[in-house]
């Protein structure tokens, strides 16, 4: 494939390019599939692996010119991660770091909107984190509202 | 002169759905815009991990509402490529058959609603009328009017019933010819010329970088349409011709592309194609098995791996993203929604220097879908 | 472009509109068949002499809709005493549980038609009374809806 022959390392998996990288190594990575034909970014997608304390981050990348799609993989300790901003190289990553900083509390530096996006006045755990409990997330704030008492039937 | 707030949304006919956008204005002029997502954050991803595999396809298909079928055939194609698993043909031609009429409903809203935006009402309630017929079709093909549950992994939920070829036969010319009708009275429209051209232009050389897909993509001049670049389904043996700026067919090329007037002739254009792809369907349909045996639902475990899915749907590029570790549930889903970039990145730069009468049609051509973003 | 064709919307005046009065008025598709037809997924039935109570349909409902009742008069047949109660309030109508049934006694039928002021009555336990209907409606006693009061209004 060709991001495997570009890069020179990762495997295929289920006819896609898979590539393995970290930190420091990944945006000249990207940068690099950027100006070889990689020019659409797709979406970047965070993993809880929860077993192993860590965060996967995966950036996707489609080639119109090469037809295939390629995923940059990155991981990220579970505590305090961090993580430098891309929204340099494509200007819509800067709202897919948004929602990631808010559902998993991954830092993106360089990045001036982490503001919140989908919840308002949220100051728990991000949510999206596999040790978050959105059951009783749901009991707690669901069963404390006071039941309405239904009136005697006076016929409606 | 002072600068002033305003909102539109999240509850205003001007606004694609449940989202709202906030405006600086300085008299006329947007000179700011900032999308505010959040009415319609329903969890599906936190839900999905919580779920069997079997047990999320009800769900998938809640994650758009116009045109539901792209989430469950993406869903379906993610699962099948961490089984391995190899659709029967007759399958793979049902769900051309189901997408595509999915296809023709959601533009017919999109276009009506588009018309809305202009102040033609007229075309709205025709469009919304006339996919109701397809719904009709979806009804007794699949039990269900919107939310139809019929792209499984592995195939499609049941067989085609007999005779209704007949009807969507029927159902098609039907539309075909109030089409033309539509054209008279909108795409040949004066107010549409005037009011669309030249408005909500993404620049041609940002439009792939900023993350434009489908239709709007193809309006800027690009050739690019999934169906044609990874065909999924049988669309490798479907015939069609890529719809993009400048091959307008009959409709006038009055401006040079990547405005509101492109986008919407292109999707007007996309039903035709879509119409033609139903009819190739049906006639080259095979006989066979629908779908694959499936193993026990309660303890379906799928292999571990990292699966990417990707289908075109009439508003862009749809992308399932679909992490196993070899249990029974995924790890994790991430849905990748064309409006994810159409409504927050690509709205707020075109958004900056329109005026505030053009606000709802430069959205609405953009066809951007609130579900999609917070799924 | 042209300016005189957009008139062309005026001749509707003279048409009948699209819209019927449902539920007045029967809903046919294109072809003339009577809308909705045996396929739609509507409340619930349940054969139940042949359901053995194997709680299958509860274990793959994600909406935990079903839950179960005893039937001390079912006792000594085959299988177990129970028998599913389904919660219309949380059902989605996907079907999953039909499909799932060893026994095919549970089923989706094209009723659809309740209304009612009260919670509980939209959890019931799903019989073969619910099956066939001309008019698609539910034969419960507490139903309220009629359509038959309904159409005199018209």
């Amino acid at each position: 494939m060709k991001a495997l022959e570009l890069i020179g390392k990762g495997e295929e998996m289920h006819g896609r390019a898979y590539i393995k990288s970290d930190k420091e190594e990944a945006s000249s990575i990207i940068k690099k599939l950027k100006e070889n034909g990689f020019d659409h970014f797709v979406m970047l997608s965070c993993v809880d692996w929860i077993d192993n304390n860590e965060f996967e981050l995966v950036y996707h990348l489609w080639s119109y010119e090469h037809k295939e799609h390629v995923m940059v993989s990155i991981i990220l300790p579970r505590d305090n991660p961090s993580m430098s901003s891309m929204h340099e190289l494509f200007p819509q990553i800067e709202t897919y770091e948004r929602e990631i900083h808010e559902m998993y509390g991954v830092d993106f530096e360089g990045n001036n909107r982490l503001t919140p996006f989908m919840l308002e006045g949220w100051h728990d755990m991000p949510p999206m984190r596999k040790d978050f409990d959105s059951k009783k997330f749901a009991e707690d704030v669901f069963d404390s509202i006071p039941e309405i008492k239904e009136e005697e039937d006076e016929g409606i | 002169m002072k600068e002033y707030e305003l909102f539109i949304g999240p509850q205003h006919p001007g606004v694609t759905g449940n989202m709202m956008y906030h405006l600086w204005v300085d008299g006329d002029i947007v000179t700011k815009a900032e999308c505010n997502v959040g009415y319609l954050h329903r969890g599906f991803e936190k839900l999905m991990e919580s779920r069997g595999w079997m047990q999320n396809v009800p769900l998938v298909c809640r994650i758009c509402v116009p045109e539901p079928d792209v989430n469950e055939m993406a869903y379906a194609m993610a699962v099948e490529q961490l089984m391995d698993w190899e659709v029967p043909d007759r399958a793979s031609y049902i769900r051309v058959i189901v997408l595509e009429l999915a296809r023709i409903a959601a533009y017919l809203m999109s276009i009506g609603s588009y018309a809305g935006s202009l102040g033609i009402y007229t075309l709205p309630q025709w469009t919304l009328g006339d996919r109701d017929y397809i719904l009709d079709i979806f009804e007794q093909l699949t039990g269900a009017r919107v939310y139809h549950i019929y792209i499984w992994p592995g195939g499609v939920r049941w067989d085609m019933p007999e005779g209704l070829p007949d009807l969507i036969e029927k159902t098609l010319s039907y539309i075909e010819k109030r089409l033309k009708l539509y054209d008279d009275v909108f795409f040949r429209n004066r107010v549409f010329f005037d009011r669309a051209a030249g408005i909500g232009k993404i620049p041609k050389n940002r439009a792939i970088e900023w993350g434009v897909t489908g239709p709007n993509l193809r309006a800027c001049g690009y050739g690019y349409d999934i169906r044609k670049l990874e065909p999924y389904a049988a669309y490798g043996d479907m015939d069609f011709e890529v719809v993009k700026y400048p091959e307008l067919g009959d409709f006038e090329v009055i401006s040079d592309g990547c405005d509101a007037y492109t986008r919407i002739v292109v999707r007007r254009l996309e039903i035709d194609q879509s119409i033609s792809m139903v009819r190739q369907a049906l006639k080259k349909m095979p006989e066979g098995e629908h779908i694959l045996k499936h193993p026990n639902w309660l303890k379906w475990k799928a292999p571990a791996g990292y699966a990417f899915s990707r289908v075109e749907s009439s508003k862009g590029e749809y992308g399932y993203f679909v992490v196993s570790d070899g249990s029974s549930k995924p790890v994790r889903i991430h849905v990748r929604g064309p409006s994810y970039t159409h409504g927050i990145n690509v709205a707020e730069t075109i958004l900056k220097g329109a005026n505030i009468a053009d606000v709802s049609q430069i959205l609405f051509s953009l066809d951007v879908c609130p579900p999609d973003i917070e799924r | 472009m042209s300016i005189l064709k957009p008139l062309k919307a005026w001749k509707h005046l003279a048409k009948k509109p699209h819209t019927i009065r449902y539920p007045a008025q029967e809903h046919h598709d294109m072809e003339g068949k009577k809308l909705p037809t045996d396929k739609l997924r509507g409340f619930h039935s349940n054969d139940l002499e042949r359901c053995i109570g194997c709680r299958m349909c509860g274990q793959i409902c994600m909406n935990d809709a079903i839950t179960y009742e005893e039937i001390p008069e079912l006792e000594g047949k085959k299988g177990k005493n129970i028998r599913p109660v389904v919660d219309y309030g949380r059902c989605c109508f996907c079907g999953l549980c039909t499909d799932i049934c060893p026994t095919k006694s549970l089923h989706l039928t094209p009723n659809f038609k309740l209304v009612s002021t009260d919670k509980h009555d939209y959890k019931f336990m799903p019989t073969q009374l619910v099956t066939k209907n001309e008019d698609y409606t539910v034969e419960l006693d507490k139903v309220i809806f009629d359509a038959d009061e309904y159409k005199e209004k018209f």
